[in-house]
């Protein structure tokens, strides 16, 4: 099936590839290029001059033109000097270039948003991506390969679902209630929330980061959070290079939970059952606990878990025709996911067209089309009972069965109470769930660019964003939801679930630069004004009994009445901008930017936002007395200012909304009638949340820049935020959006590049980058001194506060109790009758103190009143790290290569909320627990400080739970070996190189739960909850890159 | 024409001739998925839905669903809650000024204040029949007025809201005292009275009619004649004459059968003979069908029923928190005639549990085991029962409570039992199968009516408002119930733990303290003196 989907691809790919490949005839060069020490180069543009023909040379350096006697070549490549070369009579050509002394900052361009720049003339804080290191073990999306890349840009996912999208922040989290993506902006394109998953990451010819207010503020009212610019190969100079790029891999789950055998389960159930029902269970026939130290027991972990594999596929044509630049590509990707029956498919095509009518015209268009299929339920998104969750049932399925009876076949546990334990055969779960999210997503852009005079250029662009996403659940007679035994308080019978909806955004800018220079006074401005629309439409229905489990998601309209909800809303934003670049004699640098926003989301008084921004910059390494040492070979400070906004708040947040809907109604006689309530109150005056950034930056290069630092220290200061603010319940509402509060982000990044060995045979770079981030609430809502939240995964916690933002101290604090450990003998009196009652002054636990007992919890009183309650609660752990970072190094032995790469994360704490239900005593009977809480309290074991089997008062957050998430992984690392080119030149091969790499090999961490990159509940608020997270897994791939 | 703005705005962008004014239409968007309050209330139907989401408050979980009916209103001398190892919680009288259910039930019913404050302005603006307009009018003033009066009556002094909040700059609300509270209700319930609707008592109970409007004036005025807001007798005379205005208007009887009211609000049935019920909190569905009605009556306060097979198709799930004191038992002892016992002793304190899912029947002597029975999900006929949701409804005002304020607020006013008083309190009495009372002093009768009210409207969330308005609520819970649980003998050790709830109800308890969010946002706002 996919094999024959892949084959139409290659069809399609082939067909397209032959109506596009040029013919030209004239005189026919060949002609080797070489360095200085004789070995060919490859990848040497050829051009003939004053035409924009040309192309490029192959792996050893050869290439052949057409070309006329009268032409001149001209040979160009990074690091080398241009060299000109007359055709003549020469039927071959040798020339050698001679290597750049210029440093890389003087290659390497960054795009800045509305044009690039050369990093050396970079006066804000902006980072580029190195994709070829990123792309070197297999990623299905890119920004999966961006965490720990670059100093400051935190990329994490939730949890392991394949097909997820990641999060990033960039500099800390700004905003308390919203969001604090970055503006993504893909080929031109501003978008709010993540596309970078409809992207094949071999179609990304750049990603560059801008992160400071001067790089950011051209963005104004979006650009708060940092902007990341996402660019798109186009075509290439040459003959057309058909490239393939495929990988297989194989994944498993990078480390499982210890869980209780079935002896020590059935002891366990001994201290909580009652006499009589363990003899009619568990010791039943004559069987004692010893009877299970042999029996068989399962563990259900190896029965949802298997090995994952994952095929990518990836065809590329790119070229020149004339003035046609083309590159066209298709890829297939299929990941299976770790946890049986749920994997990731995405097909996707891509087209860039660069065309040069006349010297004045050129056009541009681009389209990327991709459809993205994730099977399999997500295993912590149920949030008022934590036995609905996927790992729950895992974990807690008894190892062995009194019965005898064969769990893994039966739907649910006989032995358990269904009304109050959602328990359900995970293995059947998994395989009869049936989840499936379909998103379609399209983009086109076309630009076109005319230059009136030289260096004034006027470039006009379009684009057009389709975003598509379904989501289908349909549970039958083998669900938790859907099968009818009649201890199942929850079934709705056979019941169905679909979600629509659909973002359409499109754009249009319109650009004037003018670049000039005289006397050493460069100058590049560029004004411009934009405009931009969304419209947003969702609908879904849900549907409860349908008659026959066969008819699935056609059942729709086969059951109750359906629930259906809908929504539809639009925003359009139009914006001025404007930006001066200027420098004399490329030492002195100022950049200054103006924006200025306005948007329908915010009521007219209020609707235009203006965003200036200003930096300098000194390339002190250009000054006479600097230029000459030989150990500087770069230095440059740099200094912004800048303003820059944020606007995430729904469409129409400053309206005052009369909702009504399932939850407005009110019974009149046994007939339902639709209400109208309030949901949202009016504020007229909502505006942009401004955040203000200072950034001092150096650049440094050492040794020919072998040794390149960038450091940059910034101050964030955010106010007016954008706040769902709590309001006096007496005002009618709960909470509404509100420009109140600060936010501070201090900061401290740091990154360092070497090339430590660089001889013929052998290469060693590497890259360090650290950064430092301190976010503090200034300000909340109302002199409100702290916001406290709670996480909704259970029922007995979502009433009481897990996270605590308060002044003066970062958010997303974890709040409860400090955990003191057990309650010892010594803290009772003993009663007449042999009761243990605690002394007086001894503290309780929140339970009753004449329930407590030996074993149970014993958290500190704080305020010393004898009595523990809610003012006991306090901070127990940090969600935000104090630093995060990566490491890398690349190795290259003649045609080895090997990429090794770090990261990690220092400082945060995580909920392991896994724990508080597995390590946890509250009697949950015919439950296995982890293999950890064997070591629990008991009269054998008196001294440990895990709290006994029947714990009273241990249904509580505190610190017992919280633990270091700190860590340090192995990300990733891959061995490259290219095909030397005399090997592959007889097959018509230009290049082929072969790698096996290994993903997330190992993670040094004190967590003991799946994995520390974890937050199931993301959000700036509650960072760092673990509860039935899908496992990170561990791979090992192999991939092959062919060029033709 | 969407579209061809939008090329009309492309058009107008590659010319780069934006002038502001334009560009300010190009900005201007209207919502299409709800409607704004200066939209709304134009005609009858748009109105009606508005008093729709007015009576919307009543049914949420956090009011008549639970919270309110059973949580925060069952915190009394005849009942208690019947878990081990309770801390933190309203219904243990061990709360802090934190609690989320005291919380979200503040915000439910200031929420509901504000959607009927939000009518009431945009009414008359409606195109619609004047004789409807004044009835959807005084229905919206009613329930307005009723919010605040249950907020007085758990929180004593509160802010009293009569304008919809359109403005973040005026949040800042003061509070009144009770007394100021209950005649700014007084007032409005007054005015409402001759606005409602006053037919079709055989209909719906749960809209609101004449005689629910004068029967719960009837119980404001008690409570502004009670501790601590102490009005005395205006306020008994007042109370006698609403009272009595529902007794005259003949639209109510007591159903022979004391079962059957709590039969027909489990089953979705309406008695329209009897009309016992005045004013019921309408629940409907389990919410699996599509609605949101349903609330958690006999799930929380009904039979302990946990481990049943067949629970979803049997006598569902129910959770037993609220049971009977042997102050209540004893309550129907005195009134035994003979070995009959009072009618409402079985229906109260339900004489049976289920083991298992199987019925089975307390000993004599278990007492305190026995849970509130007056909301039995045996009786409810939609299947399959969900765990947590049924469609129960909740008694607001009945007949009985009516007959029994008449009784008291005549032997209050006259300062001894008067014919009426007699008359109204036998009525009771005597469906109960219980002896008639005759020749009492005034405070014999006092003291037989307060009994007569706990025999017949415990669990029914009047029990610890009626300790109060009587300034005994410390010396009821505190003192009372403490002895009654120190009774080994009769109470046994396992359920010892009511000792503790006994033991912290203390003064501060009469009233529930204002919660942490209100204060710390509402500047105009103190806390209530004892928390």
């Amino acid at each position: 099936m996919i094999k024959s989907k892949i084959k139409l691809f290659l069809a399609f790919f082939f067909f397209f590839a032959l109506t596009i490949v040029p013919m030209y005839a004239q005189v026919k060069v060949s002609g080797v290029v070489k360095d200085k020490s004789g070995e060919g180069l490859p990848g040497v543009n050829v051009l003939v001059k004053g035409r924009t023909s040309g192309t490029v040379t192959d792996m050893d350096g050869k290439f052949i033109i057409q070309t006329s006697p009268k032409d001149v070549l001209k040979f160009s490549f990074i690091g080398y000097k241009n060299q000109d070369v007359i055709v003549g009579n020469k039927k071959t050509i040798e020339v050698t270039l001679e290597e750049n002394a210029v440093s890389i900052e003087e290659v390497v361009v960054v795009a800045v948003g509305y044009g690039d720049v050369k990093r050396k003339d970079l006066t804000g804080s902006v980072a580029k991506a190195n994709i070829s290191e990123m792309l070197k073990a297999p990623v299905t999306s890119i920004d999966q390969a961006l965490g720990g890349r670059i100093s400051g840009v935190r990329v994490s996912s939730n949890d392991g679902v394949p097909g997820a999208s990641m999060s990033i922040v960039i500099r800390g989290n700004n905003s308390l209630t919203q969001s604090n993506e970055p503006l993504y902006v893909i080929d031109g394109f501003p978008m709010e929330s993540s596309n970078a998953g409809s992207l094949n990451p071999n179609d990304i010819e750049s990603i560059d980061i801008l992160k400071d207010a001067s790089a950011t503020a051209i963005y104004g009212a979006r650009g708060a959070n940092g902007v990341v610019i996402i660019t798109t190969k186009s075509g290439k100079e040459g003959r057309p290079v058909i490239t393939y790029n495929g990988s297989v891999t194989m994944s498993n789950v990078a480390k499982t939970i210890d869980l209780m055998n079935g002896y020590e389960f059935v002891k366990l159930q001994n201290e909580i059952t009652l006499p009589e029902d363990m003899a009619s269970s568990y010791y039943k026939d004559g069987r004692t606990l010893e009877s299970y130290r042999d029996m068989k027991s399962y563990d259900w972990q190896d029965e949802i878990f298997r090995t994952a594999i994952t095929n990518n596929h990836y065809v590329s044509l790119t070229g020149k025709k004339d003035e046609l630049k083309y590159a066209a590509s298709l890829s297939a990707t299929n990941q299976q996911g770790v946890i049986i029956a749920s994997d990731f498919d995405r097909y996707q095509g891509r087209l860039n067209l660069d065309q040069k009518v006349n010297d004045k015209l050129s056009v541009s268009m681009n389209a990327n089309y991709a459809r993205s299929i994730t099977n399999g339920s997500a295993p912590s998104t149920s949030s008022w009972s934590a036995t609905n969750n996927l790992m729950y049932s895992v974990w807690g399925y008894r190892p062995v069965s009194p019965t005898g009876n064969d769990l893994v076949d039966e739907l649910v546990d006989p032995d358990i109470n269904m009304a109050e334990d959602y328990r359900f055969n995970p293995v059947l779960s998994a395989r009869n769930e049936y989840r499936k999210r379909i998103n379609d997503d399209l983009t086109a852009n076309m630009s076109l660019q005319y230059e009136f005079i030289k260096n004034l250029k006027l470039k006009v662009s379009g684009g057009y964003h389709l975003n598509s996403f379904r989501r289908e659940e349909f549970n039958g007679p083998n669900t938790r939801t859907g099968n009818t035994n009649p201890k199942n308080t929850q079934s709705k019978g056979n019941n169905a679930y679909l979600f629509n909806s659909e973002v359409r955004g499109w754009l249009n800018e319109n650009v004037l630069t003018y670049s000039f220079s005289k006397k050493k006074h460069n100058i590049n401005a560029l004004v411009g004004i934009t405009f931009q629309g969304n419209n947003f439409s969702s609908n879904d229905i849900t549907v409860n009994h349908i008659t026959n489990a066969s008819f699935g998601m056609a059942g729709l309209g086969k059951g109750d009445t359906p629930v259906v909800n809908s929504s539809l809303s639009e925003n359009k934003m139009m914006s001025y901008l404007s930006r001066l670049n200027y420098n004399y004699k490329s030492k002195y640098y100022l950049t200054l930017s103006y924006r200025a926003d306005g948007s329908s989301k915010f009521p007219v008084s209020n609707r235009w936002g203006y965003f200036p921004s200003g930096s300098v910059a000194w390339n002190f390494s250009r000054e006479d007395k600097v230029k000459d040492l030989d150990w500087l070979s770069n230095g440059k400070l740099r200094l912004s200012w800048g303003k820059t906004g944020n606007n995430r708040v729904s469409d129409f947040a400053a309206l005052a909304k009369l909702y009504t809907g399932i939850s407005s109604e009110y019974a009149y006689n046994n007939n339902y009638s639709s209400g109208y309530v309030l949901s949202s109150m009016a504020n007229q005056k909502l505006k942009w949340e401004t955040t203000e950034q200072f950034d001092l930056g150096l650049d440094l290069g050492f040794f020919k820049d072998r040794i390149r630092l960038t450091t940059d220290l910034y101050r964030k200061n955010t106010y007016d935020l954008l706040l769902d603010a709590d309001l006096p319940p007496t005002s009618g509402f709960s909470s509404t959006y509100m420009n109140i509060g600060r936010m501070r982000n201090d900061g401290l990044e740091f990154t360092l590049e070497t090339d430590n060995i660089k001889n013929k045979d052998f290469q060693w770079t590497s890259s360090f980058n650290i950064a430092f981030n301190l976010g503090t609430i200034e300000d909340l809502s109302l002199n409100q001194e702290a916001m406290l939240n709670s996480v909704s995964f259970d029922n007995k916690y979502n009433s009481q506060y897990a996270y605590i933002s308060m002044l003066n101290r970062p958010s997303g604090m974890m709040y409860g109790f400090l955990y003191d450990g057990t309650y010892k003998y010594d803290d009772f009196d003993v009663t007449d009758k042999g009761l243990y009652v605690l002394k007086t002054g001894i503290p309780n636990n929140t339970a009753s103190r004449q329930v407590i007992q030996p074993g149970d919890p014993k958290y500190k009183d704080i305020n010393s009143d004898g009595v523990l309650n809610d003012n006991d609660r306090t901070i127990i752990g940090r969600g935000q790290p104090v630093h995060t970072g990566g490491f890398t190094n690349n190795f290259a032995y003649k045609n080895f290569d090997l990429n090794i790469f770090f990261q990690w994360s220092y400082g945060n704490d995580i909920y392991n909320a896994n724990r508080m239900i597995f390590e946890n005593p509250a009697k949950r009977k015919n439950t296995n627990m982890y293999a950890s809480y064997i070591n629990r309290w008991s009269a054998e074991n008196p001294t440990s400080n895990i709290p006994r089997s029947d714990a009273q008062g241990s249904q509580q957050y505190s610190s017992l739970y919280v633990e270091d998430g700190s860590f340090l992984r192995l990300k990733s690392v891959s061995l490259g070996y290219t095909v030397p080119s005399d090997l592959l030149k007889k097959f018509g091969v230009k290049s082929a190189k072969f790698t096996l790499s290994a993903d997330n090999l190992f993670t040094i961490t004190n967590y003991s739960g799946f994995d520390p990159e974890v937050s199931v509940r993301n959000s700036a608020l509650t960072p760092g909850f673990d509860y039935s997270a899908y496992p990170r897994s561990r791979s090992v791939s192999f991939g092959l890159n062919l060029s033709l | 024409m969407c579209t061809k703005y939008r090329i009309k705005s492309i058009l107008m962008a590659t010319a780069l001739t934006a002038v502001v004014s334009s560009c300010n239409n190009f900005l201007e968007t209207e919502p299409s998925d709800f409607v704004a309050p200066e939209t709304y209330y134009s005609n009858a139907e748009e109105v009606f839905a508005a008093l729709t989401g007015v009576y919307n408050t009543i049914h949420l979980e956090t009011v008549y669903g639970s919270n309110y009916s059973c949580m925060i209103s069952g915190v009394d001398d005849l009942s208690y809650y019947d878990r081990t190892n309770i801390s933190g919680e309203v219904y243990v009288n061990d709360q802090t000024p934190g609690n989320t259910i005291l919380l979200n039930t503040w915000t439910s019913l200031y929420a509901g204040i504000n959607n009927a404050n939000l009518l009431l302005e945009k009414i008359d603006g409606a195109d619609m029949d004047e004789n409807l307009r004044t009835k959807y009018k005084g229905e919206a003033r009613f329930l307005r007025a009723y919010y605040h009066f249950i907020l007085a009556q758990a929180w004593g002094d509160i802010p009293v809201k009569t304008a919809s909040t359109n403005d973040v700059a005026s949040v800042n609300t003061p509070k009144k005292t009770q007394a100021e509270v209950l005649d700014f209700i007084i007032n409005e319930m007054e005015a409402c009275a001759d606005m409602v609707d006053s037919t079709e008592y055989n209909l719906s109970v749960s809209r609101v009619k004449k005689t629910a409007v004068e029967g719960i004036l009837a119980r404001v005025c008690l409570t502004r004649a009670g501790y601590p807001s102490n009005g005395g007798k205006p306020y008994y005379e007042k109370a006698a004459h609403w009272a009595n205005e529902v007794k005259k208007s003949g639209k109510h009887n007591l159903n022979p059968d004391v079962y059957a009211m709590y039969k027909n609000m489990a089953s979705d049935k309406v008695d329209g003979i009897y009309n016992e019920s005045i004013w019921e909190a309408e629940f409907l569905g389990n919410r699996t069908e599509g609605h949101y009605s349903a609330g958690r009556l006999g799930n929380v306060n009904g039979i302990l029923n946990n481990a049943d097979p067949n629970i979803a198709q049997g006598d569902g799930y129910g959770y037993g928190f609220f049971s009977g004191t042997t102050i209540l038992w004893d309550l129907y002892l005195k009134t035994q005639n003979g070995t009959t016992p009072d009618a409402r002793r079985d229906l109260s304190m339900a004489p049976y549990t289920y083991a298992k899912g199987v019925k089975s029947n307390w000993s004599a002597t278990n007492i305190v085991q026995r849970n509130c029975g007056k909301f039995r999900r045996e009786w409810e006929v939609l299947f399959p029962k969900e765990k947590n949701y049924t469609p129960e409804n909740f008694p607001i005002i009945r007949y009985a409570d009516v007959l029994l304020m008449l009784a008291e607020s005549e032997n209050e006013v006259n300062q001894a039992p008067t014919a009426l008083a007699y008359e109204c309190i036998n009525k009771v009495r005597e469906r109960a199968g219980v002896l008639p009372l005759s020749g009492l002093s005034y405070d014999q009768f006092k003291q037989e009516l307060k009994d007569e009210r706990g025999r017949e409207l415990c669990f029914e969330g009047i029990r610890k408002y009626d300790l109060v308005r009587w300034g005994e609520y410390v010396t009821a819970v505190h003192d009372r119930l403490g002895a009654a649980v120190a009774d080994t003998k009769r109470w046994q050790t396992a359920k010892g733990f009511a000792a503790f709830y006994a033991a912290r109800t203390e003064k501060k308890h009469e009233f529930l303290p204002i919660p942490t969010k209100e204060l710390g946002l509402n500047k105009a706002l103190v806390q209530n003196p004892l928390w």
